[in-house]
């Protein structure tokens, strides 16, 4: 059955558990005045019905914006360093889309570093990536992915919307609407970005998070890099933590007594909004501060002191799985390198150690089997060089029809390597992965059918796969 | 009136139930929804979709002989292998498919049953059929219908049973109204005028003054809202860098549009095509914008075609649903599914706005819109530039003339060693805001410190010899990078003053005097000649998005100077430009004689080096430009022009900053459209197609450019534009509109609650020339609007939506309402402010993930900051998250209604974000000097000023409570209110003791926060 956007009829809704209410109970701001109906707006602290049995609960998704090279990292093509130089033949690249390689010469351009077998499956990896390969056996890696747009900003909209059309719903918003929200005192969709050192920065939009045409508090929270983790989290220069308790709690009392006067049921969920945002301004600095991680944690992660990195982001999403955030997703910007391949070193260096220190550790700590990993960017980069300038350097281009991610746990067959490019590495010839395939079965392994999970909006019952999409069963475990 | 609605909500009792058999079926009542819901999934219009041979979408087909069988036979319902299946017992036959399909309901086959034998007679789509004038209904209770809109609505309540709710106090009902005509609270002592009032039309007066409000375009700003949503307007291009963009005086005229009544058809027209229009001026043209404000890239390596098509198809979506509520968008790569809309009908309509000029990939160029005093100016300077630039012709040409002897004695110069670059040793430094310097081994100097527009003064010696350069390198030096992006500061640095002396022992200073600058980068419109210019407010300037590790820069004096061995420099770097975190950091001085520039090692011309080192013989054609290029560039006659020239160039640049620019629509030869296979732009095996509207509305010939679609849209036949329309207005004034899907009249979209009043409304619209004004007073002087919006237990269950009107809505107000409702309370909101857009208060960090360039995000100083939130800078990819948390949307997409979410997050922005706390803190100092003589009075104010009326008791005492706790705790924390007070522009008078500042910032922050505050009932 199709979910109802509009909250008030309580015949189309799904069942949920109100475990909100009772939660928020403790909070010592009084009682809640809450309705059946306040759950509607509420943004934490509620849990939906799968459509099946899950084998994830969340998702950390480690975007690599800007599209790493598949051929530094996981997909293995000889065949194109034995023809390196030599022109990439026409009968492969003709009517193919091309983003600044147009009107360019198109030459095969071998791999820069040497692969090597990895863990007990055997996985074929580079060197660039020792952390990464020490987790192998944990690893699904997936040479196969496919995608349908060319340039980074539509590319983006559709690895994360599937649509390269603004507007349309995140996977996180679809995932909350689905499933909500178990975090009790946090958003349910959580953002984190990190820079890093680097040349090429690709812009990214907060409509990679944003929950279009679904309500409003099922988008993504981007956490800031600066100050608080959540806008206006802080309170007002001057007020103290008793101030703005004696404030909420005012404010909750007049609205409790206009309630009386005036029944509305948006009323008891505002009392309930102002009560939560008051224990996040307690609670969520703290998801912050790392100085109850032990010295070798950070170490094991990589995280400096004082520094919001993506190693720290890796920690830090660790900390909201094991706060029940249902989908964290971490940008990881620059890996653009259009002009110097050699650029990716330093872009594998910040990612590798944090990287698998996050599957390693959310392995001891039980929780790999139901958080699902996903790694990857918008597209993948091209079999052919880009030759930028004259100083002889040389990069890859944007490529869009074969290219790798990789999942772990969360229900994903480990130690796997699925699906194969040509042996130009050009195409996805072997069990072809569409970005929309991949959505299905992230879909599927949190306990939601993409064919189910649809919204009625303009003329159309919408869903996270469009019109497409089938759940690959190959890489589940 | 004795018709109902099948929506679900309205559940029909078995009275009615009974009463339905003896009436005769309606198809677009009582049969479309049917089939619209559980047939078309399978048997709908979308021919490539459809899984069967059988089409139920019209009677031919519904009729068609399919082997002996059909599914329709008029007036036979034994016949009708419709009916046979839906009535069937057989799992394997019966329709809907028991795997899939949703089942029919037992009234639902009797109605589909019915209609058979009633002759299966049907109706085209109720929004395909132009709006007949309905008559106005009889009602039982003449009293109550103030205008024919609540004669529509009564009756039918009256035909349900349902009554209709009481008026509204007149507080509540002028505070609505204000917030429905103008998005802003009304004055406290217009609500105490309008309440004590006995003039029986005291309300048509209200209606009156807030509409017509002659000295103020808060009406208009109101409208403008709304419509800005549709046409999804923004300051900003949408893709990738997300650049700003020129388009305000669009805006603008979109408010003076509603101001002054525009009619509608004549808006639409020149938003589609006033550049067009016979006659058209500045104003068409602004109106025209509208074409631009589709989404644009200057992503490299984006395919110009490729995006060209996706803006095609942006307009095609937008328009569509801004005008005739369709969705034909979706059928960009197929035909639209359950709407009469072929694929073809997409692309004829993409072809309207074929002549439309504009680049696929890069920056667009606005057009340039001087008021006739700034012409004039532009026009002297052009005269003056005239001459000038001819002199610098004729000095080129003469030149040339002599280019190779010239590049042979430089030849000659650079072999004998005469032209290398001396690097200075400094010996002393001095920084204005005592930033320290550290001296490197290669000479380089870095400078660390206060973050300060800063003069720096350096003296240094230098090898004997001729000298008439003085270079500048600048470092981006890693380390110092990395420093600064921890902080958050960007790399970028101005030069806005650069001077030289030299200093002859025994002799006093003797300054020196640049003619020439040449630099290897700047950002534009800061080139090397600002830094020697004499003028403090210009800078050679290099932006934060260029990560080049060095950049070089050469000026050139306009004599030589003969150093000898004890010969000693100083210079002085100054950064006047308003850019604190924009001084130079990390820099090394050299000099040269003249012509040394000319080397490889100069920075500005590596690539002539090469050249200097063949023989002529061996010069190619860019080595001969190259040269040439050098040597115009260092020839001083020539040099003195281009400053003269340069000096006229920034006077014209000076003018056009201030002239209003914007992006129009420019025609031109339209380009070739085609219908792309499956949406995919580089398939061009799809016919070609001309213009046209989609057939399902007229014929070929009807439409043949953008003005005839322009003329369409508003034709008197067109069945869909009023009635949109007039939909959205209805939804502005009652929260839910007669169709409740507001951008959805195609075939799955809801049926109209009360169809005949829409198609009053629609066609009465038309009548009146489009008149606006005069139908949003038919909307609000209605007594269906002036009802209470309390909910009713009786409505509760049988009206949960209110889709009947017996009650008013009521809802959270818009993100730029609540930003300017509290600004207004506090006494801070500035009025009949347009203009270019203004920056909000904003986290620091918000824009960081943008680049191309990276920004700086200053917010708006004194009133400008407190302009209306309409005004607000729009950013599409990361849009001001105050607004956002309150469903601002990004205008990626047009947005016909806003979701209306109620978060944490929006309690968070109300409580702690600058606007809301300097809102309140400026309300609390008013307080203290306007609110009266006593706590209790002061609360009494507070209150009416937000809320247009006084507290109960029992909210006085609970205020008073919290105020008198909270003067304890700020009882001498003078160290805390000072924090407070520094938060926003507003500040106090010593006289206010600190525990009255911060008790009343709390009373005044709880009112702000309340639930009534934010909501209009």
């Amino acid at each position: 059955m199709p979910h109802s956007l509009t909250g008030f009829d309580p015949i189309a809704r799904r069942a949920f558990f109100g475990r909100g209410a009772a939660a928020l109970g403790s909070l010592a701001l009084g009682s809640l005045g809450g309705s059946a109906r306040a759950e509607f707006a509420t943004t934490a602290g509620e849990v939906r019905l799968p459509h099946h049995a899950p084998r994830a609960k969340r998702v950390i998704f480690l975007y690599m914006s800007g599209g790493p090279s598949q051929f530094e990292t996981f997909d293995h093509k000889p065949e194109l360093a034995r023809r390196n130089g030599q022109p990439m033949p026409e009968s492969v690249t003709q009517g193919q889309p091309v983003a600044q390689l147009q009107g360019k010469p198109l030459n095969i351009f071998g791999p820069r570093y040497p692969f090597r077998r990895v863990g007990q499956c055997g996985a074929e990896m580079t060197t660039l990536l020792p952390h990464l390969a020490g987790v192998a056996d944990e690893m699904c890696i997936v040479r196969s992915m496919q995608t349908d747009v060319i340039n980074h900003d539509p590319a983006h909209t559709f690895m994360n919307t599937g649509s390269a059309i603004p507007g349309r719903p995140s996977i996180g918003s679809w995932v909350l609407y689905g499933l909500g929200n178990e975090a009790q005192d946090l958003p349910g969709f959580v953002v984190l970005l990190s820079m890093g050192e680097g040349l090429m920065m690709q812009p990214i939009a907060s409509r990679l998070w944003h929950s279009g045409f679904l309500p409003g508090h099922l988008q993504g929270v981007q956490f800031s890099a600066r100050n608080d983790p959540i806008h206006y989290l802080r309170n007002p220069p001057g007020v103290t933590v008793d101030d703005q308790r004696e404030l909420v709690g005012t404010i909750n009392d007049l609205n409790r007594h206009f309630a009386a006067r005036l029944p509305d049921p948006e009323i008891a969920a505002r009392i309930t909004q102002y009560e939560l945002a008051f224990k996040m301004q307690m609670s969520a600095p703290g998801i912050l501060d790392f100085s109850d991680e032990p010295r070798h944690v950070l170490d094991f992660y990589g995280v400096e002191p004082g520094e919001r990195s993506f190693a720290g982001n890796c920690l830090l999403a660790r900390r909201l799985a094991e706060r029940g955030v249902r989908f964290i997703q971490l940008y990881h910007r620059d890996w653009d390198h259009h002009k110097n391949i050699f650029d990716i070193e330093q872009k594998a260096r910040e990612v590798d150690r944090a990287s698998a220190a996050l599957v390693l550790d959310l392995k001891q700590r039980g929780l790999l089997d139901d958080t699902l990993i996903v790694w990857g960017g918008e597209f993948g980069r091209t079999p052919m060089s880009q030759s930028a300038s004259d100083d002889g350097t040389f990069g890859r281009d944007h490529h869009i029809r074969g290219f790798s991610m990789w999942l772990a746990g969360g229900g994903v067959k480990p130690g796997i390597t699925h699906g194969a490019t040509d042996e130009l590495g050009y195409r996805a010839v072997e069990n072809p992965v569409h970005v929309h395939d991949l959505h299905a079965t992230m879909l599927h392994l949190l306990g939601l059918d993409h064919l189910k999970l649809t919204v009625h909006h303009q003329s159309r019952e919408m869903r996270l796969t469009d019109v497409a999409g089938r759940v690959v069963k190959d890489i589940l475990a | 009136m004795n018709w109902c609605v099948p929506i679900a909500c309205l559940a029909l009792t078995a009275a009615a139930h009974a009463a339905l058999a003896d009436e005769p079926v309606r198809f677009n009542r009582d049969v479309r929804p049917i089939l619209v819901e559980k047939c078309f999934g399978c048997h709908g219009a979308g021919a490539k979709t459809r899984e069967t041979k059988l089409r139920l979408d019209s009677a031919a087909a519904a009729e068609r002989d399919l082997g002996g069988r059909r599914a329709v036979v008029p007036g036979q319902a034994g016949e009708s292998e419709l009916v046979r299946r839906i009535f069937s017992a057989d799992a394997e036959k019966v329709m809907p498919p028991v795997d899939g399909g949703k089942p029919l309901t037992p009234r639902e086959r009797e109605m589909l049953k019915r209609w058979v034998e009633q002759g299966a007679k049907w109706e085209a789509h109720w929004a395909f059929i132009p709006p007949q004038r309905a008559p106005e209904p009889a009602v039982r209770d003449a009293s109550w219908p103030k205008n024919f809109v609540d004669s529509f609505i009564l009756a039918k309540l009256e035909a349900e049973g349902v009554a209709p709710s009481p008026e509204a106090d007149r507080r509540t009902l002028l505070r609505r109204l204000s917030f429905d005509l103008t998005g802003l609270p009304p004055r406290p002592q217009a609500v105490e005028d309008f309440v004590h009032s006995i003039d029986p039309t005291a309300y048509e007066r209200e209606v009156v003054r807030l509409i017509e409000g002659a000295t103020s375009p808060q009406f208009g700003e109101r409208m403008a809202a709304f419509w800005l949503d549709l046409v999804r307007y923004a300051d900003t291009d949408g893709y990738h860098a997300d650049n700003q963009r020129q388009v305000w005086l669009y805006r603008d005229y979109v408010v003076a549009a509603f101001n002054d009544n525009k009619p509608f058809d004549r808006f639409t027209r020149e938003q589609i095509a006033g550049d067009l229009l016979p006659g058209a001026g500045d104003e068409q043209r602004v109106a025209s914008a509208y074409n631009r404000l589709v989404k644009t890239t200057e992503e490299s390596g984006a395919n110009d075609e490729e995006y060209l098509l996706r803006y095609a198809a942006d307009r095609v979506r937008t328009t569509a649903s801004v005008w005739l509520g369709l969705t034909l968008g979706c059928a960009e790569c197929h035909d639209h599914k359950s709407d009469p809309l072929k694929q073809s009908d997409f692309y004829r309509f993409a072809a309207c706005f074929s002549d439309l000029q504009e680049p696929g990939v890069g920056v667009r160029k606005p057009q340039l819109f001087p008021t006739p005093a700034k012409q004039a100016e532009l026009n002297a300077v052009d005269q003056e530039l005239a001459p000038v630039r001819a002199q610098r012709e004729f000095l080129e040409q003469e030149a040339l003339a002599g280019r190779d002897p010239w590049f042979e004695a430089l030849k000659a110069d650079r072999q004998g060693g005469q032209l290398a670059w001396r690097t200075a040793v400094c010996s002393t430094l001095s920084s204005k805001v005592g930033r320290q310097f550290e001296l490197r081994d290669d000479r380089s100097v870095v400078l660390r410190g206060p973050e300060q527009e800063d003069e720096v003064t350096v003296e240094f010696s230098m090898p004997p010899g001729e000298v008439q350069w003085l270079r500048l390198e600048v470092f981006r030096d890693p380390e110092v990078a990395r420093e600064l992006e921890r902080a958050g500061i960007p790399f970028e640095y101005y030069l806005s003053d650069l001077r030289l002396e030299v200093i002859e022992p025994g002799e006093a200073p003797r300054a020196l005097w640049f003619n020439f600058a040449a630099t290897e980068l700047n950002l534009n419109r800061h080139s090397g000649s600002h830094a020697i210019d004499s003028d403090p407010k210009t800078s050679w300037a290099v932006g934060a998005d260029l990560r080049a590790p060095l950049v070089r820069a050469a000026f050139h004096l306009d004599q030589s100077v003969t150093a000898g061995p004890a010969t000693r420099w100083r210079a002085r770097l100054a950064n006047y430009s308003g850019v604190p975190h924009g001084n130079i950091r990390h820099f090394r001085f050299s000099m040269a004689p003249d012509r040394a520039w000319f080397t490889e090692e100069s920075g500005v011309s590596p690539i002539l080096g090469a050249a200097l080192d063949r023989p002529r013989e061996s010069w190619t054609a860019a080595d001969r430009e190259l040269i040439s290029n050098h040597l115009l560039l260092a020839h001083p006659q020539i040099a003195a022009v281009r400053q003269t020239l340069d000096a006229l160039e920034a006077r014209r640049d000076g003018i056009l900053a201030d002239v209003p620019a914007c992006l129009v629509s420019v025609t031109g030869p339209p380009r070739v459209t085609r219908v792309l296979p499956r949406g995919n732009w580089m398939d061009r095996t799809g016919p070609v197609v001309t213009a046209g509207v989609p057939a399902v509305f007229g014929p070929p010939g009807l439409c043949t450019n953008r003005t005839d679609l322009a003329r369409w849209l508003v034709a008197r036949d067109n069945p869909l534009t009023a009635r949109a329309f007039v939909n959205r207005l209805w939804k502005l004034f009652f929260g839910t509109g007669l169709v409740t899907t507001l951008d959805d009249f195609g075939i799955t979209g809801d049926s109209p609650s009360h169809p005949e009043l829409l198609d009053r409304l629609a066609v009465g619209f038309m009548d009146s020339g489009w008149n606006v004004k005069q139908l949003v007073a038919a909307m609000v002087l209605s007594q269906t609007y002036r009802q209470a919006s309390a909910g009713r237990p009786d409505l509760e269950a049988r009206d949960p939506r209110n889709h009947l009107f017996a009650r008013q809505g009521r809802w959270r107000l818009s993100a730029e309402m609540i930003r300017d409702n509290s600004l207004r309370a506090a006494g801070l909101l500035m009025t009949n402010l347009n203009g270019p857009p203004m920056n909000l208060y904003q986290p620091a960090g918000h824009l960081d993930h943008l680049d191309f360039p990276k920004r700086s995000y200053i917010p708006s100083e004194g009133v400008l900051q407190y302009r209306r939130g309409l005004y607000a800078f729009w950013q599409r990819s990361f849009l001001n998250p105050a607004m956002a948390v309150f469903d601002a949307p990004s205008r990626e997409e047009c947005v016909a209604e806003r979701p209306v979410s109620n978060t944490p997050l929006q309690a968070l922005a109300l409580l702690n974000s600058p606007s809301h706390v300097e809102a309140a803190f400026a309300l609390a100092a008013y307080a203290t000097d306007h609110g009266g003589p006593t706590p209790a009075a002061k609360v009494d104010w507070i209150y009416t000023q937000v809320l247009a009326r006084k507290p109960d008791a029992e909210e006085r005492n609970a205020l008073l409570l919290l105020y008198e706790h909270q003067r304890e705790r700020w009882r001498g924390q003078d160290a805390r209110v000072a924090e407070l007070s520094s938060f926003g522009q507003v500040h106090l008078g010593p006289a206010v003791p600190p525990e009255e500042v911060g008790a009343w910032t709390a009373v005044t922050r709880a009112v702000l926060n309340l639930h009534e505050t934010i909501t209009r009932y």
